[in-house]
């Protein structure tokens, strides 16, 4: 074999190898073109899921008010938010006297009821507060609250209670095999009126607290403003 | 002159493909790095959804259920179960922690309650077969839902390892420590003869039991 040919051998080689490595190369390109979308595709899933989580970690599990955290923290945003003149009213919503509150359940019919229990008192809630502009809060136990930004005449509000009070008696707390008197558990709503900018919700918690305590030893069932 | 051409043109459509396969290897590559970072951002997300759902389901001091979720995954286990093999709900409550709060500051008895979580968390790694709820965030009252035992002696065994467990917690406080025990009450059942519902009530009373037996003990009753 002459130089000539056995350039042209060599140079024909490396041409068809060219063109095989092409080949391979175009199968490997859509290989890794289908896990390059596979892989956008899970991570488009994996940030829609994630979205979605921490929206829903902003709910209370059980009852699906706000967790207080969040709920702390859209108070201030309100509060902060509030120009000359506006008010919000901030309400405390709670069932169970001293004697006869969610300890008395868990303790006597066990943490399963008193579980269901704070489920019902969550859900008369929301369907009583259910417009637009009342954001509910769960402050653990059986204390909830609710900013109402939208209704905040104090009669509105006041009948609001007695709807409220309609609704508990309505949706009686049935426990298989028990006929007690827990419909006669009782509730308090009290409310405060807002339109500074400068209070804390931990304070307005304690006056709201305050004005509970003092329904609890007076009566089955209250609703008031306390000012 | 022909032949010529013909080596112009197949040198020129073999510098082409040459470039086109430089090209292509740099494509591939950028698309292996792309894929590899998503699959790692994936697995990223995938471990922060995990932390948001524990922090959604679980309490923050000892990593066990809420009990809301705890009622759900119970019922949910029971549900599932079809061997006649045992089930025992364990109520746990801490001997006298109100008064250790008193003595050594809620700080102290706070860390012993998450060092007890740490305990049964370890005691029991299979969530899946054993659920774990802690009442509150800061609460020392405990369920268990143990699931496919052979025997009442078995679960006996392992709640006297879990009491030495517990008994040998130390918390530094000071120049002391801080030691605690538990009392336990249990109440074993058969998956599908029993109203889960109403084990919670059976299990506190056999604790109230064991609380009036002295404490740092467990009674155990059968439905």
């Amino acid at each position: 074999m002459n130089k000539t040919k056995f350039l042209k051998l060599i140079a024909s080689s490396v041409f068809v190898l060219n063109i095989a490595l092409l080949l391979v190369l175009f199968v490997r390109k859509s290989t890794h073109e289908e896990a390059l979308l596979q892989s956008e595709s899970e991570l488009l899933k994996a940030e829609s899921m994630l979205s979605e989580t921490r929206e829903m970690i902003r709910y209370d599990y059980s009852t699906q008010c706000f967790e207080y955290g969040e709920f702390s923290k859209q108070f201030d945003e309100i509060i902060s938010g509030l120009s000359d003149g506006q008010e919000i009213v901030l309400m405390n919503v709670s069932f169970g006297s001293v004697v006869r509150g969610l300890k008395f359940i868990n303790d006597k019919y066990g943490h399963y009821y008193g579980n269901m229990s704070v489920k019902r008192f969550s859900n008369i809630i929301k369907e009583v507060y259910h417009e637009d502009g009342f954001i509910h809060g769960y402050a653990g136990g059986s204390n909830f609250f609710v900013i109402s930004t939208n209704i905040t005449d104090k009669d509105v509000l006041m009948q609001k209670g007695e709807l409220f009070k309609k609704k508990w008696h309505d949706t009686p707390f049935i426990i298989e095999g028990v006929e007690d008197e827990l419909d006669s558990l009782s509730f308090y709503i009290s409310m405060i009126s807002i339109d500074d900018n400068d209070v804390e919700l931990k304070d307005m918690r304690n006056e709201l607290s305050k004005s509970k305590d003092r329904m609890r030893s007076e009566a089955n069932y209250g609703v008031c403003f306390i000012n | 002159m022909k032949n010529k051409l013909l080596f112009i043109l197949t040198a020129v459509l073999f510098v082409f493909i040459l470039i086109i396969n430089v090209y292509m290897i740099g494509n591939i590559k950028d698309m292996k790095e792309t894929t590899a970072r998503n699959e790692e951002s994936v697995v990223a997300i995938q471990t922060q959804i995990n932390d948001l759902k524990d922090k959604y389901e679980k309490t923050s001091h000892t990593k066990m259920y809420k009990i809301d979720v705890f009622l759900e995954k119970a019922m949910h286990k029971i549900s599932s179960l079809d061997s006649d093999k045992l089930c025992a709900l364990i109520a746990i409550d801490g001997d006298k922690f109100g008064t250790k709060s008193q003595k050594f500051g809620d700080a102290a008895v706070d860390k012993f309650v998450v060092e007890i979580g740490t305990v049964l968390r370890n005691h029991f790694p299979n969530q899946d077969k054993d659920i774990l709820c802690n009442i509150g965030n800061k609460s020392d009252e405990i369920f268990i839902l143990l699931t496919e035992r052979d025997c009442i002696e078995d679960i006996e065994k392992e709640v006297v390892i879990l009491q030495e467990k517990i008994r040998k917690i130390e918390i530094p406080y000071k120049d002391t420590v801080v030691k605690g025990t538990i009392s336990l009450g249990i109440v074993t059942f058969k998956p599908q003869e029993s109203d889960f519902r109403f084990m919670f009530t059976a299990s506190d009373d056999a604790l109230y039991e064991a609380k009036d037996k002295g404490r740092d003990t467990y009674v155990i009753k059968q439905k």
